[in-house]
């Protein structure tokens, strides 16, 4: 009989086969949707970082549409021959995007502009990143306006109607309800809006 | 070379100490001068260090499947498209060739099957039945016992007619010793008659044992 280590490499190995071959996440996400959950959690209480239920969770799609994006590209960069196990290289993707997002404020404006690192708040909550965003959006100069209305124009129409409720203000729950999608879709519409916007506006 | 910020390999390497000790000392003099790294660092290991690491409840895959159409609404699977993965990676997949993943298990003292959903065979009586996944596709191949008179065992094996090409061997043991090796097929296939006793077999190099007694089929 297999040791249970060796049973732990199968599984993840199953796992990542599904999710990079077969584009299938299914098992990546029954496996694992709980488990990065909770480790958001475990960084916000060692970090002091405010968070509600939804912010947590929010940021946990934010970590697997990471892992899937590009065809799972950060997937496809574990290598097992590294000394870590499949789980702990999520580890790293979440302390990353945890850190990326919450403790270092990645500058709003970033949509159009290198990243900038900045210092810490004091007790940071996790909505500040995402209002900040909305601020920024919402108070544009004319000129930003004008790119950003050209660049909107430019990017599939779901996506656009998502980042236009979201600058309205609206919480994913409405903007799910009227496009008739589940909230995670509309997360990821927003992610892969930006993600389009950044390169449309970069260019 | 200078490292410049750590990339997410480049911590997993750091705290998987796989690093060659030239990069090792480049990250660690990296380290003295950035607060950035050093937090991503501290934060990467407390996660992967964490003695609670595996310890996690699992959601079942109705919701996975829910939730994974939901992170691509709009996704077209392209399963002819060509893989980019890594040698390691690449090596890493090649050596699961196979995986024995569920049992249908036999109702106590009764080589009976505790679910109803399968057929019995020919003299409607006893069967378990054995789902493998190769290569990762999911196969059935199915592993049927057959009670017959005098306390005797008929083993079968099949796989669906679309992996006829795959050439699965089935081998059987006891005692170390072989009892049958057959290369199995599509149509139903007699692999040997089993008494009471402790038995083993082997399907493309993963293997499994299980015992026939009076009391019933014990799978291991």
């Amino acid at each position: 009989m297999k040791s249970s280590r060796e049973e732990q490499i199968q599984k993840e190995f199953e796992i990542l086969h599904k999710a990079i071959v077969e584009g299938n996440s299914e098992l990546l996400v029954a496996e694992y949707w709980k488990f990065v959950y909770y480790r958001v959690k475990k960084l916000c209480v060692k970090y002091k970082v405010t968070c509600e239920k939804e912010d947590v969770e929010e940021l946990r799609n934010e970590i697997f549409l990471r892992m899937l994006d590009n065809d799972c590209e950060k997937l496809k960069k574990y290598d097992p021959q590294k000394g870590l196990l499949l789980i702990q290289w999520i580890c790293v993707i979440i302390s990353n995007t945890f850190i990326d997002i919450i403790l270092r404020k990645k500058d709003p404006e970033s949509l159009s502009s290198k990243d900038k690192k900045t210092q810490f708040d004091e007790s940071p909550h996790i909505t500040d990143y995402y209002e900040a965003r909305r601020h920024w959006l919402t108070n544009m100069s004319v000129t930003n306006k004008l790119a950003f209305k050209e660049a909107l124009s430019s990017i599939p129409a779901i996506y656009a109607k998502v980042i236009s409720g979201y600058m309205d203000g609206k919480s994913f729950e409405n903007i799910a309800e009227e496009l008739g999608k589940s909230k995670i879709a509309v997360q990821t519409y927003k992610h892969r809006a930006f993600k389009k916007l950044k390169s449309i506006l970069n260019s | 070379m200078p490292i410049t910020c750590l990339s997410e390999e480049h911590i997993a390497e750091y705290i998987g100490k796989s690093l060659s000790a030239k990069k090792e000392n480049q990250i660690l003099e990296h380290l003295k001068s950035c607060e950035d790294c050093r937090l991503a660092i501290e934060a990467s290991e407390l996660l992967v260090f964490d003695p609670e690491l595996e310890n996690y409840d699992t959601i079942d895959m109705t919701e996975a499947s829910r939730i994974a159409k939901s992170f691509d609404p709009d996704l077209i699977i392209n399963k002819n498209k060509e893989i980019d993965i890594s040698h390691n990676l690449k090596k890493a997949f090649d050596s699961f060739k196979s995986k024995l993943i569920q049992w249908v298990e036999t109702i106590d003292y009764s080589i009976m099957p505790k679910e109803l959903a399968l057929q019995p065979t020919r003299n409607s009586s006893s069967f378990f039945c054995i789902r493998t996944q190769q290569q990762f596709n999911q196969i059935m191949t199915q592993l049927y016992l057959q009670k017959e008179r005098n306390d005797k065992f008929t083993m079968f094996a099949s796989i669906p007619m679309i992996e006829d090409n795959k050439k699965s061997r089935l081998t059987l043991m006891r005692n170390d010793q072989v009892v049958a090796s057959h290369l199995l097929h599509s149509e139903e296939q007699r692999i040997g008659t089993l008494s009471y006793g402790k038995y083993s077999f082997e399907l493309d190099k993963q293997s499994r044992d299980f015992e026939i007694t009076e009391k019933g089929l014990y799978a291991q």
